[in-house]
Order: C-alpha cells, then structure tokens, then sequence
C-alpha cells in the first residue's frame, strides 16, 4: 500500500485518480489544489461566458467524488514546492505531505505580454475568471479580445452571441496561428468578417491606457482602439512553479516520456505541464488540450499504482471549435515542418480539409466546415505506418466524405 | 447482451433511405445531413456502406467528454448521449474512431436504436441495416461472408 499524491485538480488529475482506483482500491490518495472548489473544465468557461450552461454546470464533480473515490483532499492549499529527495510537498500554508509516487498534473496559467496597463485587464481560464469577464462585459457595447487563438476565439464566439461589437487584435497574419494552416484560417476569417467582427491582423498592442470608463489601445500600427472591455488570450505557459529548483528537468514544461515519468524517480507528471516528445519531428511540445490531460492522467495514473499504461501519440493537439458556428477541427501538425512531408488539399466552397502525410504515416489533418471524419483521422494518427489499402484511400479520395457532392479534383502539393 | 445494427454492405444499394429515415423521424424534417446513419459512398467501385454507432463496450467517444454526457447503460448495452449535460464542445467527435457522431448545429447527435424500433431498418428496403444482437453479431457476420462465399462458388 502507497501514499499517493496528486497536486492539481483537472482533466489530468481527476483521470489519473479513476485509473489508480480501477486497478487499486488499497492505495492512499492525496489530491492538494490551490483553487477551494470541486474540478471544474476549463473547457465548459467559454460556454458558461455565452450563457448556454450555468455557473454550477462548469464543475463537473461535486465533493461526494472525492469521498466516493477515497481520496482526501486538501484544496484551497497549493504546493509551492517538491523536495524530491525527501519524497515530500510542501504547501503553501507550510505543511508538508509526504508521498510514495506524485503526479504534477497543475495545468497551466494565462500569459500577458509585458504591456503597460496590460496587467489590469481580464484574461479568461478559471471558473472565477470566467464569472468576472461575464460580469464586467454586462454592460459593456465593445469589447476588444487581443490573441485570435483558440481561447481567443472561443470568447469572441461567446461574447458575440450575447451581442458585443467585438474587435480582435492578432500579432501574426492570420487567425488561429498554430492551429490552422493559411488557408483554413482564410475561410475562418472570412466567417468572423461577415458577422461583423472587426479585425487588426499582424498588430501589436503597444499600450493598454484608461480612457473615460474604457480602455485604449495603442497597436503598432499606430492606430488607437477603443473598447469598453479588453480581454488578453496571448497564450498560456505551464504551471512549473513547484518544480523550480528541484532538480526535476524542465523545457519549459516537465519532460515527461510515454509513461508520464519525469527526470526523477517517483515523480510523474500529466496534462498541460507536461511535455512529451514527437516521434517523429523528436521535439519535446507541451500540449494544453483536455484531451491530452485526460489521457496523460489516465496513463500516469496506472504507472504509479504499479500498473502499467504508457501513451499513444495522440496526434498531440487535437482541438476542435466552432466560432460563430462555422466548424473546425486541426488534428497535429497542420503545416508540414519539413521536407520529407507531403499535403493533400481539398476544396469545396467553406469546406476544407487537408491531410498531412510523413512517408506513410499520417501526421496531420485541418478540417474546416465538415468535421465528423476528425475521430477516424485521429485514430489513423496513432498508426506508425498506415496499411497501403487505408493510405491509398486517403490519397485518392476522401472515403470519410459521406454527405455532400464530389470533390474538386486532388491537388497534390509537395512541400 | 445488448442490441446494434448490423450493417450488409452487399445489399445496400447507396439509396440513403436510412439518413433520411433517421432525420425525418428524430429531427422532424428529411435531411442528408442531420442522420445519425450515415451511408459512406464510393460510387466509382458501386459500392456503399452505412456507417452507424457500434454501441462500444469501452466508448472512446465517453473519454473525454468533461461533463460525463456519454454513458454506456449496463441495461440496454446503449451508449447514451444525455442531451441535458451536453455542452456541445465537440470533443467526442474527435475521438469517436468510426465517425459515429453527427454534429446539428453544433450540438452531436448519434444513434439510441430508436428505442428498439430503428427508423432506418424499417425504411432500408433491401435489408442492408438489420437491428440484431451483439453476441450475435459474429455468427451474423459468419453467415453474411459464407453466403457471399457460396454465391461466389455456385457461379463457377
């Protein structure tokens, strides 16, 4: 029998505790969380920012969970440190716990760049963020988002639904950087235009100053927006404070293998602070997806009750969204690295979907519009080599394309 | 044991009577796109094949679902979409291996058996959709690719 302890209470946490308790009932489980509440999903934010769910629904266990489970928590108490020699915590209140096998699965926090006045304005990722921004835009007419990434976007969706005259500030040259390629941001762009959304592509914000009761922009362009509400979704990093001086390797997430295993014994980590390797490119990319969280949880759970899990290459970033009610899903790598890759690109009005190939293996897929096929894509992804039958499929056609009229012919572009 | 349909793709003919069974039935209006069958089409080769829910015993669609609206009922053998948890973030779609789930709207919908009486086996006139058992399910695909097999024999 161990004492194990989890610090951080998400996707990646949570799984983790399902998978200790599914092999073992015996094991005593610590669950320390800075945040005083149940887990809730950073992913149900931006539905409860639109008003299409209520605040309690963000929270997707209530503390009979944790009893049901056999876990005892400490929350409200985060660990600022681990003392791998000593197979210890420490919290924050001074305590300190002391453990057989720990998972780091404390997720990840906002960014905001070093802007002046850009540390006073709303960022979006906690269930409590999430009610403040709700609360602060009730009254607001204009409300300027300065990121176009997935959260970026996910808020202009929420805020936009509830009537705000949304202006987006975006330093690359296209919406959805990293997550789409060029040309599925084109029609993601095209979509946000139409509805009205005002977009500052390939700007900076410079300064962020009080004006009257809103706020004033500064971009690098010169030009000064104005807007009742500034939200920042710049990006997030992970949360590797209590690792910092423990030896335990860092870059810039934990460096974990398929197993969830860091640099130190005993030590696993799971979810957006952890940082996996490519099997392909053989970079190390941290990957802040629930998806990621549920199955790094869940593989790093096992391990460390002696069972054993090691994880598939989940196409690392599978996110899919729909702002403004135009569908998209990217699947790995949307644009191809390297040479040594090849594209296949397909067309139809809105629709879009492209396929990324690396020899035989299938690395990476955007899909704009129809995007049902994403599972069976994903899935394919796991398979080091396809069969030559399900790649020459791939390549010919889209098989996975049931409901619309034919494709225009293939284009083929080798990178 | 729990019930599933069991797919013949030598008899359908691509006629997607079941996506529009399925839409008129469940949806209230006859559409190709709001089914939770659909029929996948290589009409080069003539040949079609419906795609529809397996009824997973471990759904991977469940996995990653954060508000626990996927669940496999130990009853009925259903993989259970619970409308009211639903937040409709998608994720499921990702992860669901045969396409299974069809967005409406943004929000999944995806096959329940009608409650024992499939809208799409009813209208599939050649019989290419059959509502059977899963333990049965081997034994039907036996008999499906001994027939074929058979034809294949007695035509020489």
């Amino acid at each position: 029998m161990k004492h194990l302890v989890i610090t951080g209470n998400g996707g990646a946490a949570l799984n983790a505790l399902r998978a200790i308790r599914s092999v073992s009932r015996s094991h005593n489980i610590t669950l320390i969380s800075g945040e005083d509440c149940p887990a809730y999903s950073p992913v149900l934010t931006t539905h409860y920012l639109c008003g299409t769910i209520s605040y309690r629904k963000m929270f997707i266990c209530n503390r009979d969970f944790y009893r049901s489970h056999g876990v005892k928590t400490i929350l409200g108490d985060g660990a600022v440190a681990v003392e791998p020699d000593r197979q210890r915590v420490v919290l924050a209140g001074g305590q300190a716990v002391p453990y057989d096998e720990l998972l780091v699965a404390t997720g990840s926090s906002v960014t905001v760049p070093p802007i002046p006045g850009a540390g006073e304005c709303l960022t979006l990722w906690s269930a409590a963020d999430a009610r403040r921004i709700k609360g602060v835009s009730q009254n607001a007419s204009t409300v300027a988002v300065v990121g176009a990434g997935l959260i970026g976007l996910q808020i202009v969706d929420a805020l936009w639904r509830r009537k705000k005259k949304m202006i987006v500030i975006e330093m690359q040259d296209r919406v959805l950087p990293r997550v789409m390629d060029a040309a599925g941001a084109a029609i993601m762009q095209e979509r946000l235009e139409g509805a009205g959304v005002q977009l500052r592509l390939g700007q900076q914000v410079w300064e962020v100053a009080q004006r009257g009761g809103g706020k004033g922009l500064r971009l690098s362009s010169g030009e000064t927006v104005e807007a009742d509400v500034v939200v920042f979704a710049t990006g997030v990093r992970p949360n590797t404070g209590l690792l910092e001086g423990s030896g335990v390797a860092l870059s810039p997430g934990v460096t974990v293998d398929e197993g969830g295993r860091t640099s130190a014994e005993h030590i696993y980590a799971a979810g957006d602070v952890a940082q996996g390797t490519h099997p392909i490119t053989g970079r190390t990319q941290v990957n802040a997806t629930w998806t990621n969280a549920v199955e790094g949880g869940w593989v790093a759970g096992l391990n460390m009750a002696g069972g054993s899990g090691f994880s598939r290459w989940r196409p690392a970033r599978v996110n899919i969204l729909s702002p403004l009610g135009l569908p998209v899903a990217s699947l790995g790598e949307v644009d191809s690295p390297e040479s040594g890759y090849d594209e296949l690109v397909r067309r139809n009005g809105s629709t879009y979907r492209k396929l990324v190939f690396h020899r035989h293996r299938l690395v990476g897929a955007v899909l704009v519009g129809e995007v049902e096929a994403a599972g069976i894509l994903s899935h394919l992804m796991d398979r080091e080599t396809l069969s030559p039958v399900v790649e020459a499929r791939l390549r010919q056609r889209s098989p996975f394309h049931a409901a619309n009229g034919p494709w225009e012919p293939l284009q083929q572009e080798v990178v | 044991m729990g019930q599933m349909l069991i797919v013949d793709p030598a008899r359908c003919t691509g006629c997607r009577s079941c996506e529009t069974a399925c839409s008129t039935f469940r949806e209230g209006e006859s559409s190709l796109y709001k089914c939770r069958v659909k029929v996948v089409r290589f009409p080069e080769e003539l040949f079609f094949y419906p795609v529809v829910c397996q009824q997973c015993e471990t759904p991977l669609c469940a996995v990653p679902c954060p508000t626990n609206a996927l669940q496999k009922d130990s009853q009925t053998g259903l993989v259970e979409l619970i409308k009211d948890r639903c937040v409709g973030c998608k994720m499921c779609v990702t992860a669901c291996p045969f396409g299974a789930i069809t967005l409406v709207d943004g929000h999944p919908i995806k096959c329940d058996l009608c409650a024992g009486e499939p809208a799409c086996t009813r209208l599939c006139e050649p019989g290419a959709i059959t509502l059977g058992d899963d333990e049965g399910m081997g034994l039907t695909q036996r008999l499906l690719l001994a027939g074929k097999v058979r034809e294949a024999y007695l035509a020489k």
